[in-house]
Parts: C-alpha cells; structure tokens; sequence
C-alpha cells in the first residue's frame, strides 16, 4: 500500500511541476530568465519519475511477499 | 493466483502506467518549452536523458503486465478502468499540456520569424493524438459505449499507440539541426534518446500485436 502512495505522490507532483513548468515558460523569456527555474523544475520532474519507479518496486515486493506467504 | 492478487497488480500496473505516461508527457513539454540555445546545455540533456529513460524503463514492463492480464488471466483491469473518469482526466491533461507546449513553441517561432514549418512538429501532433485517444477511450467508457472499450482490449489501440510512438521518434530523430541543418540523430548526444522511443515504440507495437493475437 505504501508503494501505491508513493505513486500516486508521484503523479501529483508530475501534474505540479507540469503547471508551474508552463507558468514559468509564460512568464520567463530568454536565456537568462527562467532558466534556472526549468533546470529546477525539470530536476523536480525527474524526481516525481523517480518516486514511480520506486513505487512502482514497493508494491511489487510487497505483493510478492503477499503470494509467497500465501502459497506457502 | 486468486482473482483479487490479479486484480491488485492490474490496478497497480495501470497506476504505474498512467503515471509513466503523464511523466513523459511532462517531459516531453519542458523540452518543447526550450529555447534552441538551452537544448544542447549539457545539465538539460542529462535531465531530459533521466527523465524519458526512468519512465520507459516503468511504463513498458507495466503495460506489459497489463497486456499479458488481458490476454491470459482475468481481466479485471478493465472493470477499473472502464468507469473511465483516470483515463479522461489524462488524456484531458495530455492534449491541454501539448496544445500549451505547441502554442508556446509557435510563439518562439513567432519571435523569431521563423515560420517555416520543421520535421520535428510532428511530435508534438503525434502526443495530440495519443492524447485525444486516451480522451476518446475515457469518453467512451464513460458513456456506456463499449466499442472502443473492445478496440483497446483487442490490443488495436496499443498497437497505434506504438505505432505513433516510433513515428514521432524516427521523425524527431531524423528533424533538421538549428544549427547545421544536419539530422539530429547523428549528434552523438542525441542518439540514446531516439533509440529508446524507437525500441519503446516497436515493443508497444510487438505487445499490440501479441494481444491481438493472444
């Protein structure tokens, strides 16, 4: 279960970077302005994409120590 | 296994999915939204490189689950998902953040007289339509209707997704340099990156295809 909300936590956060990322591309022109800004987010995003992959592990331990207790 | 281990790595599965997806769409938008000069900023490829590899590395064993659930065991993915309303919202958020990424890219275009239209467009057109299928499917699941619902189980629908996927990719890969007017696929740097959606895009299809099959 744990592994799920590290999922989903993950998904919200790539639905909030993805918002401010746009913000930022509206707001900030140029080389200079706002490009700090979109490492930082994108450094955020992959962050998010990290936080699914080890959900996504979790639960799968966690289901297969689930089967392994009930075939046994 | 019993039907309810089935069902909870199916739902976990679509999760994972859905996630990666929306993960390579956010992506795929912050790197439309740089500018030319930003694209070849070492830190940028490495991220963007991280960023795509992590969620094909997820997104293609759990579409694979997904796809062997549906055509082996009890598919009771689909009764999840068939209320439609996870599959509408992402494909509602994929249109609305391409739709922004090509708006804001034809700004830049715009700024820069540059009004000729490049190879590369179609990536972004590519991830509309996927988007307006993921809408598509949502809408229809939602509204009763079960003919797209039969279209996507039959693996038809993974089948175009891939096929769209490695369209997008040959085509980004082989878009004109800024620069040198040179295809970017054979800058070193960006060779990784083409060759991944390429292979992820082929094993969709493979995957569409067995289910088809299957």
């Amino acid at each position: 279960m744990n592994g799920v909300i590290l999922i989903i936590a993950g998904f919200v956060g790539e639905i909030v970077v993805a918002i401010l990322g746009i913000v930022n591309m509206f707001l900030s022109r140029g080389f200079d302005s706002g490009f700090k800004r979109h490492l930082l987010l994108m450094a955020a995003g992959v962050i998010c994409t990290g936080m699914i992959i080890a959900g996504a592990i979790w639960a799968g331990i966690d289901i297969y120590n689930w089967v392994i207790s009930h075939v046994h | 296994m019993n039907a309810q281990i089935i069902e909870t790595i199916e739902q976990i599965s679509g999760c994972v999915f859905m996630g990666a997806f929306l993960s390579t769409a956010v992506a795929f938008l912050f790197m439309e939204g740089l500018e030319d000069q930003m694209r070849n900023h070492p830190v940028v490829n490495f991220l963007i490189l991280g960023w795509l590899f992590g969620s094909g590395i997820v997104a293609v064993p759990a579409l694979a689950v997904l796809a062997f659930n549906s055509a082996f065991l009890y598919p009771t993915y689909y009764h999840v998902m068939d209320n439609g309303r996870w599959i509408t919202l992402v494909g509602a958020l994929l249109i609305i953040v391409m739709i922004l990424a090509s708006l804001d890219r034809a700004l830049v275009n715009l700024k820069h007289k540059n009004l000729g239209v490049r190879i590369h467009e179609p990536l972004g057109l590519g991830w509309i339509l996927v988007g307006l299928a993921v809408l598509a499917q949502g809408l229809s699941a939602l509204s009763g209707v079960n003919l797209l619902s039969r279209i996507y189980f039959s693996g038809q629908f993974l089948a175009v997704v891939g096929i769209i996927f490695t369209c997008t990719a040959i085509a980004s890969a082989f878009s004109r340099n800024d620069y040198n007017n040179r295809p970017t696929a054979w800058k070193s740097d960006k060779k990784p990156l083409g060759l991944m959606w390429i292979v992820l895009g082929l094993s969709v299809i493979l995957i569409g295809v067995s289910v088809q099959i299957g």
